[in-house]
């Protein structure tokens, strides 16, 4: 098969996989409006409010997603780096993942560092990819997930964890709409540009000693000497 | 009984909005958003239909439709995609799909299409149920064999099978009765409930009670805890007392009081507990003389023998004993390891001419030995125990040397037709013409002789 061929082929399935995604969170808003229509008693009407919430949340990160996506694939992507606090980043991403993606026996556990853990880097983008990170994460999990930043002088890492299936060890450059032998899914391929941007690196991992099966993403970010203050 | 629907899709909400749609009075809605639990939820539960999303990252919904299909080919599988596109389609239906429906989906258009499926399910069900009645054909992959014999238990069990009616099995050791009560649970209306079995002649008399009523905590020394018995457990199922011609009087009565009260009171506790289950009581020992000798009462006999099987011997299936020699074989060379094996010619025979006083049982064992020895993936008679290869000449009671050999005139009747029957293939017609006899009169001895348990063959 061709490289062009490839390419063109993984266009496909990535909008295919975009329209699946769009139908379905479309269709859930949809149904569950209908049900509110038909009425119900207050709890069942709270329930089909969150469902719909949590539906219209995930097409809007979708949304996110794809314009940061046509950004970096044509090279428009613009950055503004700046020294922030990671901890504060990634509680928030955190918080937006859990409202737009909640599975019923997924506990999500956060490990932050005491002290600030200051880097140098675009706010928006790197809040975005660790949303989408953990998101996916929760969409993999069996039963768990930890989210873990360690702070060190010279770098700061950020791991998320899922014990779900292992991840790839290598990957490709070409990016689809899930991964694939031939390409890396829309989220981690996101990621690995964002991380390059950054001057960070992006590197699968193995599971959790404790876990019997996972694996993780890991985010190395270095630190100059203004992050440390 | 509520209608049981699964539902399967990575989407949470989407799981939730259809656990809204479909949820009713009627109806049980079980969600997963994970497709190998999903898998896991269909082999533990009996479902009557499935609802899963086609593009999942974990599995596709058409790889699952193809799992599902293997281990419930019965279930009805609804495809709901986001893929709006005739290959989908055309794909969910080639993999076994009972219909197809595209996101956003129509509540009214949801739960017709799972009342349809449901009806659907039903009517096969059904369909199945009488062409086995009808044929007498197995009513259950538990069991094997289309000899006369098993047939007429498959259509005692098809014809039993809807109602709630006590059943005694009786049937010598080895025969397979507890697969028999299971045929009948997996057959009956109470198959999504438990089954569950208990040997009364394996639990000590003192404990039997306890494990069948239950205890309340602190009941006895090691009550700890208050503990359910075995017929709360099976509640809305099936519940087996195996070997109940082995129970202690004493308890007997109390047997006797639960089921005409349809309640247990747990030991140690001040109030009964009411009980839904259906009874299958199994024994080897003959009831009716248990009670002549005072060893069986009478009243709980007749409390469990409303309806009676009696599971035949192995060595009046004898069209069933080289198929069970080969769902054995194949089953213990698989688990280890090893080729299929198949039976010499030889090997065969002495199968056939040995009496099997052991039943099923023994027969299961003597391929469970033969596939650890085997050279090679042929049986042969060297691979058969002691006692089967020296049987032909240990009976060859026409050359007896002593009078310890001397067979009664009737068991060599009955060996010496069941021989000329495997010599013609089962043909009665025939088998009649060469034993100079009547097609009735041969029938007649056939019936006396199932179930007999003596003898063996003729040489």
């Amino acid at each position: 098969m061709s490289e062009e061929h490839l390419s063109r082929e993984c266009l496909r399935l990535l909008l295919d996989h975009v329209a699946h995604d769009l139908r379905g969170r479309s269709g859930v808003i949809l149904g569950a409006l209908t049900q509110i229509e038909v009425g119900g008693d207050a709890e069942q009407i709270r329930k089909l409010v969150a469902m719909a919430r949590r539906s219209a949340q995930q097409v809007l990160l979708m949304a996110d997603g794809l314009q940061r996506a046509g950004e970096l694939h044509s090279g428009a992507a613009h950055w503004e780096i700046e020294p922030r606090d990671l901890r504060e980043l990634v509680q928030h991403a955190v918080e937006r993942a859990s409202a737009v993606e909640t599975r019923r026996g997924i506990t999500l556990d956060v490990r932050l560092p005491d002290a600030e853990c200051v880097v140098s880097l675009d706010g928006e983008w790197m809040a975005l990819t660790v949303t989408d990170l953990v998101v996916r994460a929760i969409q993999a999990a069996r039963t768990r997930v930890v989210v873990e930043l360690e702070a060190g002088p010279a770098n700061a890492v950020l791991t998320v964890s899922d014990d779900g299936r292992p991840l790839p060890e290598s990957w490709p450059e070409r990016f689809s709409a899930t991964p694939r032998e031939q390409a890396l899914g829309r989220t981690l391929s996101l990621a690995r540009d964002v991380a390059r941007a950054h001057g960070a690196r992006l590197t699968t991992g193995e599971r959790r000693p404790d876990w019997p099966v996972g694996g993780c993403i890991r985010f190395d970010f270095s630190r100059s000497k203004s992050d440390n203050g | 009984m509520k209608d049981r629907v699964l539902v399967i899709d990575d989407d949470q909400n989407q799981c939730d909005l259809f656990e809204v749609v479909l949820k009713a009075p009627t109806c049980e809605v079980t969600t997963t958003t994970s497709p190998s639990a999903g898998l896991e939820h269909a082999k533990e539960g009996a479902f009557d239909v499935v609802l899963t999303d086609l593009g999942m990252t974990e599995m596709d919904g058409l790889e699952l439709c193809r799992r599902m299909l293997g281990t419930s080919p019965d279930v009805p599988i609804v495809v709901i995609t986001g893929q709006n596109s005739l290959d989908a389609a055309v794909n969910a239906m080639r993999a076994g799909a009972y219909d197809f429906l595209t996101k956003p989906v129509d509540a009214k258009v949801l739960q017709l299409t799972v009342a349809r499926a449901i009806e659907h399910r039903r009517l096969h069900s059904q369909v199945r149920q009488l062409r086995a009645e009808l044929l007498g054909a197995p009513v259950s992959d538990l069991l094997i064999g289309d000899s006369s014999a098993m047939k007429n238990v498959s259509r005692m069990i098809t014809r039993i099978a809807s109602n709630d009616a006590s059943v005694l099995i009786q049937g010598e050791t080895g025969t397979g009765k507890e697969l028999v009560a299971k045929a009948l649970h997996q057959a009956s209306p109470r198959a999504r409930g438990p089954f569950v079995a208990i040997n009364c002649a394996a639990v000590p008399a003192s404990l039997l009670e306890s494990e069948l009523f239950g205890h309340a905590r602190g009941a006895f020394t090691d009550a700890k805890t208050q503990r359910d018995g075995l017929f709360v457990q099976a509640s809305g199922g099936t519940l087996l007392l195996d070997e109940i011609g082995d129970m202690a009087l004493e308890m007997q009565a109390k047997l006797l009081r639960a089921l005409q009260e349809r309640k247990v009171r747990p030991v140690g506790a001040n109030a009964e507990v009411s009980f839904d289950v259906r009874i299958i009581a199994a024994t080897h020992r003959d009831l009716e003389t248990e009670i002549e000798q005072r060893r069986f009462r009478e009243d709980l006999f007749y409390r469990v023998n409303v309806v009676r099987i009696d599971v035949p011997p192995l060595r009046a299936r004898d069209t069933d004993i080289l198929k069970l020699a080969s769902v054995f074989l194949g089953r213990f060379a698989e688990r280890n390891h090893k080729d299929p094996c198949s039976l010499s010619p030889q090997a065969a025979e002495r199968l056939l001419s040995y009496d099997w006083p052991g039943n099923v049982r023994e027969l299961e064992n003597a391929m469970e030995r033969a596939v650890a020895l085997a050279r090679l993936d042929t049986i042969t008679v060297e691979d058969l125990p002691q006692k089967i290869r020296a049987y032909d000449r240990e009976h060859c009671v026409i050359a007896a040397d002593s009078q310890d050999d001397i067979l009664p005139l009737d068991a060599m009747e009955r060996r010496y037709i069941f021989r000329v029957l495997r010599l013609v293939g089962g043909n009665k017609t025939r088998a009649a013409e060469l034993l100079g006899l009547d097609r009735r009169t041969l029938h007649r001895k056939l019936e006396r002789y199932q179930g007999d348990t003596t003898g063996g063959d003729v040489e």
